[in-house]
């Protein structure tokens, strides 16, 4: 099955990740549990978005599906460095 | 020196804040850093400390001297000296929901103390950080 592919906003912080989660839950009902994040866009994230982003892995683990990650900036890189979660997710370039 | 101090209610108005506040820093090298631990202040103080009561204020002041600035945050609840930050990065909590907010201004700031249910971040603001 073909990879999902979802822009991950400008902002992805505590007000605007609720509908991230819910977006891929609505898709993994539907039978999808294979995506790829574009963080092309996004500038900045906070502990908020990657509690949502672990859930969301979890989940598609769960499905045995995938959840990619890729287009990182730095300052963004930065935040999962600290936490280790850049060990966890596949995160490409 | 100046000094700046906003009362807020809820998260609503929070980006707002923030935004002034990297207007008056005006340095862009640390624009990213300070988003961070304000965020990461203002929904600790608000979710934890005020259990989400949008009723009960957050009080921020920020105080920006020469080539440093310090932040408090005092909140209407949970005093701090009760809250246990956790280690994020064990192997036993990796993957944990929650729990990376204090823990990450820790890692950005260059002193963090706590003060019954205030919390007080000071952050240097050189140019020499390697990011």
């Amino acid at each position: 099955m073909k990879d999902i592919s979802i822009l991950i906003p400008e902002n992805f912080a505590v007000d605007e990740v609720e509908d991230l989660r819910e977006k891929i839950n609505h898709l993994i009902s539907e039978g999808e549990k294979d995506f790829v994040l574009d963080f092309s866009s996004c500038k900045f994230i906070d502990s908020t978005g990657l509690g949502v982003l672990i859930a969301v892995y979890k989940k598609c683990t769960g499905f045995n599906g995938s959840l990619k990650l890729h287009s990182m900036n730095p300052q963004v890189m930065k935040v999962f460095k600290l936490t280790r979660l850049d060990k966890i997710f596949d995160i490409q370039k | 020196m100046i000094m700046k101090e906003f009362i807020l209610y809820g998260l609503g108005k929070y980006q707002e804040v923030i935004n002034q506040i990297i207007v008056d820093i005006n340095n862009f090298e640390y624009e990213f850093d300070i988003r961070l631990i304000l965020t990461e202040a203002l929904t600790n103080a608000f979710k934890h400390g005020n259990r989400n009561d949008e009723n009960k204020p957050i009080y921020l002041r920020c105080i920006l001297s020469g080539n440093s600035v310090e932040f408090e945050i005092k909140n209407c609840g949970v005093e701090y000296e009760d809250v246990n930050i956790p280690e994020p990065i064990s192997d036993e909590n990796i993957l944990s929901n929650s729990g990376r907010g204090l823990f990450l201004i820790k890692c950005i700031a260059d002193h963090m103390e706590v003060k019954n249910n205030t919390l007080i971040i000071h952050k240097y603001l050189t140019s020499s950080e390697i990011t």
